[in-house]
């Protein structure tokens, strides 16, 4: 994927407070990956219908990392399309140790509130 | 004028000894002399068999503060009769408010000793709701620090709610409360307002003159999703919330209190992250937390965002611009790893097997956290 991409990820709204993204948006909890959009086939305000309205789930608004930002953290990218998502991706830690897998989510996350929500309904 | 020396209480803790004494005791030597003089009268009758008091019993005659006594905070009151009689000891009234002293020494005395009470009687007791309404937990009025029996009247807030135990509401008490809630409705006509405490509770309490253009501030406020902290004190009934019968200060919560965002979490429905995963926090887990926290963690620190970790768990991370400081909590241990990551200098660090249940392990964060900036101010 072409470093400069964007990856969208949903925020759940109790993962969002005063302004800040939280941790968790980006913990892979009991997975060794997240979800996210392909920022080169979808904008941020379409994947935020796009989950809304196929998944039927929760979002407070879109955050943005640049692929390139993932790699730079030692996380993975890779892309996931599927018949109701063709833009899906995966952040994917499986390579990093578990107990430095936090190390990372808190890296993505600093990153993305640098940038803060890409996209708020 | 003529002067005689009548009781010397002392006050003891760490709020004291630097000979002064906080404004808050006067109003324990208002209601000291309240319970004086009923029990002086009390006595008086008992003693004449007199249903009515003679007209010059009050007459020239009050209680009044001296000074707070050098070496220790020491309030020294002392009787002032301002008529002519020269033999002050003699008179009744004198006789009869030495008698009430005495009386509140020995029920004091046997309060601390777990005896049942019985030289005061027990509709007299309610009084003491309003004496040592201030003592910390660490802090004791000696009411007879110089008994050469031994038994000094030490007199706690133990000993305060065992003389209120002991009296005719024994339900009945007040104490200096925080309670943080929502305001829901103002009365202007009464002059009252609605507040639902976050511990549990709704009550009605009268609005002292001062605060009503703040508490109707506040309902918007709190028509809004917000919440407000009411320093004060209450009337408990059978260890229920009944009443607010003082407020000192209204304040707005932050968004981050921790009391407002832990019952948040403890409130989150089953299936809360996608409809099947996702557990509300464990009550007893934020319960434990806020304990440790509202114990070992100082005022004067930025609070940590908390979010819910879909096992039930507790996410707790403090972010500053390009810095972050996090750990989780599980039903499974006290003993945490906490993270710090810093990406403006590319800087990460573990601290593992912190503590929360020791004030080092929360003093091991704090350090973290002034080292790198967060301390507010």
């Amino acid at each position: 994927m072409d470093k400069s991409t964007i990856l969208f990820r949903q925020i759940h709204p109790k993962f969002f407070k005063k302004g800040r993204i939280l941790e968790c948006a980006f913990d892979p909890f009991d997975h060794n990956d997240i979800s996210v959009y392909d920022g080169s086939k979808i904008t941020a305000k379409e994947s935020y219908n796009h989950y809304k309205n196929t998944f039927n789930l929760e979002s407070i608004g879109v955050a943005g990392l640049l692929v390139e930002e993932c790699e730079q953290t030692r996380v993975t990218v890779t892309l996931a399309p599927s018949v109701k998502n063709p833009a899906h991706c995966l952040i994917d830690f499986s390579n990093i140790p578990v107990k430095e897998r936090r190390l990372k989510v808190m890296r993505l996350c600093l990153l993305a509130n640098k940038r803060g929500l890409v996209y708020k309904p | 004028m003529t002067i005689e020396k009548f009781w010397s209480p002392r006050y003891n803790g760490k709020r004291f000894i630097d000979h002064t004494l906080p404004i808050d005791a006067l109003r324990d030597l208002v209601a000291l002399k309240e319970l004086l003089d009923r029990l002086a009268v009390y006595h008086f009758k008992q003693q004449n068999n007199r249903k009515r008091m003679p007209s010059s019993f009050f007459s020239n005659f009050s209680l009044n503060l001296q000074n707070v006594a050098e070496g220790s905070a020491k309030p020294v009151l002392v009787i002032l009769l301002t008529s002519t009689i020269l033999n002050i000891q003699a008179s009744p009234a004198y006789m009869a408010y030495t008698a009430a002293k005495n009386m509140i020494i020995k029920a004091i005395n046997q309060a601390d000793a777990d005896e049942q009470i019985t030289a005061i009687p027990r509709e007299y007791l309610r009084k003491f709701d309003k004496i040592g309404l201030n003592l910390q937990d660490d802090e004791a009025i000696e009411f007879a620090p110089n008994a050469v029996d031994g038994k000094k009247a030490i007199y706690t807030q133990q000993t305060r709610k065992k003389l209120l135990q002991a009296s005719s509401s024994p339900e009945v008490f007040t104490k200096n409360v925080v309670l943080r809630g929502q305001v829901d409705e103002v009365n202007a006509k009464g002059m009252t307002f609605e507040f639902s405490s976050l511990a549990g509770g709704k009550i009605s309490s009268s609005i002292p003159d001062d605060f009503f253009d703040q508490l109707h501030k506040e309902l918007a406020f709190c028509k809004h999703g917000g919440y407000v902290v009411i320093t004060g004190e209450a009337r408990y009934s059978d260890s229920h919330l009944e009443t607010i019968t003082n407020i000192i200060s209204v304040d707005e919560l932050d968004d981050l209190d921790i009391f407002v965002q832990l019952k948040d979490l403890t409130e989150l429905s089953y299936g809360w992250l996608d409809g099947e995963t996702g557990l509300p926090l464990d009550k007893q887990l934020a319960h434990w937390f806020e304990q440790r926290f509202s114990s070992f963690f100082p005022d004067d620190y930025p609070n940590p965002y908390l979010s819910p970790r879909p096992n039930g768990g507790l996410g707790v991370e403090w972010q500053i611009e390009d810095k972050a400081i996090s750990f989780n909590i599980s039903q499974k241990s006290n003993l945490v790893d906490v993270y710090f990551v810093d990406i403006s200098k590319d800087k990460e660090d573990i601290l593992e097997s912190v503590d929360l249940d020791t004030e080092q392990g929360w003093q091991s964060i704090v350090a973290l956290l002034n080292k790198e900036g967060h301390k507010n101010g």
